[in-house]
């Protein structure tokens, strides 16, 4: 194995060998800021023609509305009045929110050119060999620009023109760790981000998978369809403790407290970037923040281009996005299908056993899934404006659960969402509706043993108020305060649970940010959860402390707490689990029917964090964090309760259904076990030539299990657990080059597990903590691509664990080899 | 141009040759794999009485148990439980059948037959011969986890997968034992044409299908239910279960918990006489009077009776309110044979025997004496594998007295004259120890003594304690051995031929260790952690306890010189 991490090495270094020298293209978003900044210089100082240059390239990497502004002020001020009224049209065309302002100032330029064509004959026109402003990125045709005479400043005042669009348009932005736009460097808690960029050159087409690039974010492939995520440890199969939102909408399955992620309507062509915000996050979101929020941010309805992408390899892998987009007045639109076929890594038993019977009659088959997906924008000017949209993803999955729903297949599920939102300056509302539909079965049983089939179907209606407010005393004494009421409705109906049943959570929360001195804020989060299977409130607070040694550079120092509400699994499950004595069962029991008082309380996690984050420089950005978790009162599946003659009268009903008898119980309980977590990031990416983006990131976590809560009868039952690896590594490098050839290759390095998974000791007919040892593994993934026609048009080859290294990323996951897919793709 | 169409085409053969198949993963360590096991499936078809019914739903399941053929339960072997079993529920298995919705169950006359049948499958199986034994539990009073409610009792219709004919041509036997046929589940392999053969499952697993259960035979007594008592033969003062006295310390019970001190202790080197050569009733008396005995009261103590038989209690003894014909319950009736001592001494049912127990001499994890050494749950107990299966064979009597048993007239099948409200059995001095694995083969006999002083004054020097030709007509003991009995605490179990049987201690007389501590009230016990009543004479008192040699007597170093034999020691 070490010769192939050598490999994997000399890969890297050859690559940046290879390319270093090379003509490039740089980071994307770093390269516009670049130019972007160069060419606002440029025009301060008058250098007109310069400044116009550069806002142009820097529109050409990223465009943005307020680089077309600001090259019609430059050219308005250079007394390019046609241009300036060219590229002001091109402003309006993106619907601005100042587009009456904007209007006036085409007005007076309009009037100035008919001025200046009264006072003076108009030229003959040449015609262009090409235009000389940029496309917009909707790639609507545009009228041949005119090549003004050359003229002299207009010398008019600014004011007739606007001010300038000075602010940082290509400063990186996140919106997730406070609900609302921010840089990095004022957040509250340790953040990164996925770029659209990061997403193209990496080839990868699970959404999750993105994600494992990131210092502190655990990714865990267990099936071929199955990928679980997991922020600063504890990650589990159904992983349970990241929240993860599309557009701010959780997309959390309450039925299990997992994210699936093959019930969300979008591809990786749909997504504009991911933000992450590790550590935890109940304070501004709730329960299930447990130990951070994954806030996928779509591409908005009207922005971008049309097109399509797709991609077939190893075992019939197969993507295809397709999408449209558009604009017609002040309403935007988005529309997209998919398609994902995703086969298992191994398959779970042979064809031809007499002695079993399966879920599924392909053994092969892990995921396949169909995804269409319409939103809408609309802007009632500067009131605000009205998203809408919904989605659809429909169909299988197999998936690794716990306990004896170890291995499920979903032959058919259906998710849908309808969504609503109003953003405006002061007030943000949001109502959704999430809906999932399934049935499911164990993969397979023995003849004879049931194959514990299910139908689910979980409703959720999610509503959320936030008010905003901003004091601005001076400069240096701003405050920002968030207000926000939330409503989530929960109806499921599921086979394995005792009864129908719904809940009604609500929730009051605030965030303040105040900025007392240039180089300090303070940060304060506060929110009241009502969890009605606990009967009670939940506080979750959270407060940080930000000093900026210098404009770009900051210290964060922050406590914070979170929690995680019993899901309905764990809250009202009643399963009849046949033994191999085909007639006997364990029941697994929510609500206990030897103890009906009994209640599985909440996980809870503190927090402390101490993070320096400095993106001072141009060509590197440094992001470090040390944390303590203290991690208590994790759910796991209960020990085994004997059936007793006492229980009897109560307890000992036959199930009717399955003619099971219970000869004993089981169902969740908290851990007696907690964790001291000391941990820490630090992450380097860095731009040192154009094209080539080079990143590397390094991860601690060190577990340290407190048993002291536990009785000596516990403690027979319990291992050491050290599930997250104590080391993790993440390096890799993205290319663009100007020839058309571009890729990434991206290498992880995870050290060695200890997992204490419970099993099943039949014998003792009791539920157990064994110890399984999971090896240390590398994986090296890799794109190579080719852009032509314009870079309208792309192929490539991704491999995802090109080294071929065989290994399991849980001890009970599947055997992961090497897969290879080629891809192309078109955009209109 | 020519350039990207390489490129193109390189890429297509890079994809297409990464296209392999999906493996089989066979070194994942969650067991999930489902290695390649055996199925037992067929139909049970139900020929009797309507089913009762109760709110809707038909009462009662058809239970199917899998017993392995080299250890069939009792009276033909030793399992104590089936190495697998399902119940199809009456719902099931009477799909179309009307029912009631009241809540007071309601049974139909039984004056008409119905027939009913439906698909079973019991899975997974270890390669291996089964015997396939089943029964209708008629007033749904099965529960397979608890010793005092997983057999059949009276008005239960029982049956199997068995020779049908013969069954048909023994309708009005009622001690009738059925032949039950086997069931191979597996690939046979070699082996002698006397034995049972092993057998092997391929990658494929195995499905033994169509196997036929009938179930018809309605099931006639109750189980044998009893309490144990020991009256000593000197001074003739009664010990009995449900008397909790002062702690006494013991090697089976080195706490001295009073709740574990034995209702009779025995030691290991016991002498008795050997058989008068002509049986007279003074010679008799005296042979019997050379064995230690057991009574065993039908039923339960008498202030237990109540909560034994109350449907609110969980127990539900099947115990009429009144003994018939005053003569108790217990039916003691010819068996076939003779004793294995004296081809004179008709055997009687039912069968007594006594289980070695699992060792816990701290009382820490068998608090209730229900483990049996060489079950897989013996590991349980003592951390260790399962040791032999030890058996110490009663001597059934016939009205207390071996006389009347050899005089009779002893009543020959299961009739109202075989009423008692007692019975009393020898206990002999001599262990059957199994191989838990092959029990078919047959047992070591063990014995301190192979001979003896005749009971007969008059008859001198040693004389044989069993009968040569008598022994060898038993087919369970494949060879007799001299030495010390296995030390322990022994269970007690009474066999009906019909399979029924009744063992103390059971779970009814003592408390798990979920349920809390044995209070020992004035009538009857209870639980302190969960309240419940506990019937002390089904509790763990209830036991012969072996223990060492006599250390007075001339043979107190018998056991060095005849030692436990290797075959009945525990591991």
């Amino acid at each position: 194995m070490s010769s192939r991490l050598r490999a994997a090495g000399a890969l890297i270094v050859l690559a940046l060998a290879t390319f270093a020298a090379r003509p490039a293209l740089a980071d994307a978003r770093t390269e516009a800021r670049a130019h972007f900044k160069k060419g606002m210089e440029a025009i301060s100082a008058g250098k007109y023609d310069d400044g116009i240059s550069e806002l142009e390239k820097a529109y050409e990497i990223l465009p943005h509305p307020n680089v077309l502004y600001n090259i019609a002020r430059a050219h308005a001020e250079a007394g390019n009045l046609d241009k300036a009224v060219e590229t002001f049209k091109k402003y309006l065309e993106t619907n601005p929110p100042d587009r009456d302002e904007t209007l006036a100032v085409l007005k007076s330029l309009e009037a100035k050119i008919r001025e200046r064509d009264k006072a003076q004959p108009e030229p003959p026109r040449p015609v262009p060999d090409k235009p000389t402003t940029p496309e917009k990125p909707s790639g609507t045709p545009t009228t041949p620009p005119v090549t003004p005479p050359p003229a002299t400043p207009s010398g008019g005042p600014a004011g007739d023109i606007g001010a300038a669009r000075t602010e940082d348009v290509f400063a990186e932005s996140i919106v997730t760790a406070s609900k609302g736009a921010q840089s990095p460097l004022d957040a509250p808690s340790s953040t990164a981000v996925i770029t659209e960029q990061d997403i193209r050159l990496s080839g990868i087409t699970k959404i999750p998978e993105l994600l494992r690039r990131l210092a502190g974010v655990d990714i865990m492939q267990v099936t071929g369809g199955q990928t679980e995520l997991s922020i600063r440890g504890f990650n589990q199969r159904l992983a349970n403790k990241t929240l993860v939102l599309v557009d701010g909408r959780s997309v959390y399955a309450d039925i299990l407290g997992a994210t699936i992620w093959q019930t969300l309507s979008i591809g990786v062509e749909d997504i504009q970037r991911i933000e992450i915000v590790r550590g935890p996050g109940s304070s501004l979101y709730g329960a299930d923040a447990f130990n951070g929020v994954v806030n996928i941010i779509t591409k908005k309805p009207g922005e971008g281009r049309s097109g399509l992408a797709g991609a077939y390899g190893s075992e019939a892998t197969t993507h295809g996005s397709l999408w449209a987009t558009g604009r017609e007045g002040e309403l935007g639109w988005r529309m997209a299908a998919g398609y994902d076929y995703l086969p298992r890594w191994s398959r779970e038993v042979p064809n031809g056993r007499a002695d079993v019977r399966t879920g599924v009659g392909d053994q092969v088959e892990s995921s396949r899934t169909i995804r269409l997906d319409a939103r809408g924008a609309q802007r009632f000017g500067k009131a605000g404006t009205l998203s809408f949209g919904g989605g659809l993803a429909q169909g299988s999955l197999e998936i690794l659960g716990i306990g004896t729903l170890q291995d499920i297949v979903l032959p058919k599920f259906a998710a849908t969402d309808v969504t609503t939102a109003w953003t405006s300056e002061h007030l943000d509302a949001r109502v959704f509706w999430n809906r999932l539909r399934g049935d499911s079965s164990l993969n397979v049983n023995y003849v004879g043993q049931s194959l514990l089939p299910s139908r689910v179907e979980q409703n959720i209606v999610d509503g959320e108020v936030v008010y905003k407010g901003r004091l601005e005393v001076s400069a240096d004494f701003v405050n920002d305060l968030r207000i926000g009421a939330a409503y989530r409705y929960k109806d499921v109906v599921w086979t394995y649970l005792d009864q129908d049943r719904f809940e009604h959570h609500y929730a009051l929360f605030l965030h303040d940010e105040l900025k007392i001195a240039k180089p300090i804020s303070l940060v304060a989060d506060y929110r009241l959860d009502w969890v009605p299977y606990l009967e009670r409130f939940q506080q979750s607070p959270r407060g940080a402390v930000l000093l900026h040694p210098s404009k770009q550079s900051t210290i964060r120092g922050s406590v914070a707490t979170a929690f995680r509400k019993p899901t309905f699994l764990e809250s009202y499950l009643r399963l009849p689990i046949q033994l191999p004595v085909a007639g006997a069962g364990q029941f697994s029991e929510g609500v206990r029917r030897d103890d009906p008082s009994f209640i599985v309380n909440a996980e809870r996690i503190l927090s402390a964090e101490l993070g320096y984050l400095n993106q001072e420089s141009d060509v590197f950005t440094i992001d470090t964090a040390l944390y303590f978790n203290r991690v208590s009162s994790l759910i796991e599946l209960a020990a085994t309760r004997p059936l007793t003659v006492a229980d009897f009268p109560t307890a000992g009903t036959q199930d009717i259904a399955t003619g099971l008898f219970p000869v004993g119980f089981g169902g969740w309980d908290n851990q007696c076990q907690a964790y001291n977590v000391y941990g820490g990031e630090a992450s380097l990416r860095t731009y040192p030539t154009e094209g080539l983006d080079i990143y590397g990131n390094y991860t601690l976590n060190l577990v340290q299990q407190d048993n002291s809560g536990c009785t000596p009868d516990q403690l027979s039952r319990i291992v050491a657990d050290q599930r997250t690896s104590r080391h993790k590594v993440n390096a890799g490098v993205q290319l663009r080059t100007q020839a058309g050839f571009d890729g990434s290759i991206d290498f992880h390095f995870v050290a060695d597990q200890f997992w204490a998974e419970q099993v099943t000791n039949f014998v003792r007919q009791q539920i157990e903590q064994e110890r399984f040892r999971l090896s240390e593994y590398a994986l090296v993934n890799a794109r190579v691509g080719y852009r032509f026609l314009s870079n309208q048009a792309d192929v490539g080859l991704v491999g995802f664990n090109v080294l071929g290294l065989e290994h399991r990323q849980h001890p009970f996951g599947q055997l992961l080899g090497r897969r290879v897919m080629l891809q192309f793709g078109y955009r209109f | 141009m020519l350039r990207r169409i390489l490129l193109f085409l390189a890429l297509v053969a890079i994809a297409v040759t990464a296209c392999t198949d999906v493996p089989i993963d066979d070194e994942r360590n969650d067991k999930r794999l489902f290695p390649p096991r055996g199925v037992i499936r067929g139909t049970v078809t139900y020929v009797g009485p309507p089913p009762c019914s109760r709110a809707g739903h038909i009462v009662g399941n058809a239970v199917v148990l899998v017993f392995d053929r080299r250890n069939p339960p009792p009276p033909n072997g030793l399992a104590t439980s089936a190495v697998n079993f399902v119940a199809v529920p009456g719902d099931v298995l009477f799909s179309n059948q009307p029912r009631t919705v009241a809540d007071e169950l309601f049974c139909p006359p039984t004056t008409s037959n119905i027939e009913a049948s439906a698909p079973f499958a019991v899975a997974p199986v270890e390669p291996g011969s089964y015997v396939v034994a089943a029964f209708y539990d008629r007033r749904g009073r099965f529960w397979p986890t608890f010793k005092f409610r997983n057999l059949p009792e009276a008005g239960d219709l029982a049956g199997g997968y068995i020779d049908v004919e013969d069954a048909r041509r023994n309708a009005g036997n009622l001690a009738y034992q059925p032949i039950y046929r086997p069931v191979d589940v597996g690939i046979r392999q070699p082996a002698p044409a006397d034995e049972i053969p092993d057998f092997t499952i391929g990658p494929n697993g195995y499905v033994a299908d169509n196997i036929p259960v009938s179930i018809g035979r309605v099931v006639p007594f109750t189980r044998p239910y009893f309490h144990p008592r020991h009256i000593d033969p000197v001074t003739k003062t009664e010990t009995s279960a449900e008397e909790i006295g002062e702690p006494l310390r013991s090697p089976a019970n080195t706490v001295a918990d009073p709740l574990a001190v034995p209702i009779l202790a025995m030691t290991q080197d016991v002498h008795v006489l050997a058989p008068p050569s002509s049986p007279t009733p003074q010679t008799l008396a005296a042979y019997q009077e050379g064995f230690q005995s057991l009574k065993l009261a039908w039923g339960v103590a008498k202030n237990e009776f109540d909560d034994a038989t109350d449907p609110r209690q969980p127990f539900g003894f099947q115990l009429p309110a009144l003994p018939p014909n005053g003569k108790g319950g217990l039916l003691v009736f010819a068996r076939g044979g003779s004793i294995p001592e004296n081809p004179s001494v008709p055997e009687l049912w039912p069968q007594v025997a006594l289980v070695k127990l699992a060792s816990d001499p701290e009382r820490k994890t068998d608090l209730q004496s229900l483990v049996v050494q060489g079950t897989r749950e013996e590991t349980l107990v003592t951390g260790k594998p399962p040791g032999p299966i030890v058996v110490i064979q009663g001597i059934t009597l016939f009205d207390d007295s071996l006389a009347r048993t050899i005089a009779g007239p002893v009543p020959a099948a299961p009739t109202t004259s075989a009423l008692r409200d007692h019975l009393t059995a020898l206990i002999r001095p001599a262990a059957l120890c199994f191989d838990p694995r092959r029990v078919d083969l047959g047992g070591v006999l063990v014995t301190p003594h192979l001979t003896g002083r005749s009971a007969d004054g008059s008859e001198s020097g040693q004389r044989p304690l069993f009968d040569a030709k008598a022994i060898a007509a038993q087919p369970r003991v494949r060879e007799v051995r001299r030495g010390c009995l296995p030390t322990g605490r022994y269970a007690i179990s009474l066999v009906y031929p019909t399979g029924q049987a009744w063992t103390v201690p059971n779970e009814s007389g003592g408390c798990s260790a979920q349920e809390g501590s044995v209070r020992v009230g004035d009538r009857v016990g209870s639980c302190t952690g969960k309240p419940r009543t506990v019937l002390l004479s089904q509790g763990s008192r209830g036991v012969v306890e072996i223990i060492g040699p006599s250390q007075e007597g001339i043979d107190s170093g018998i056991c060095d010189d005849f030692p436990v034999p290797a075959e009945c020691q525990a591991p």
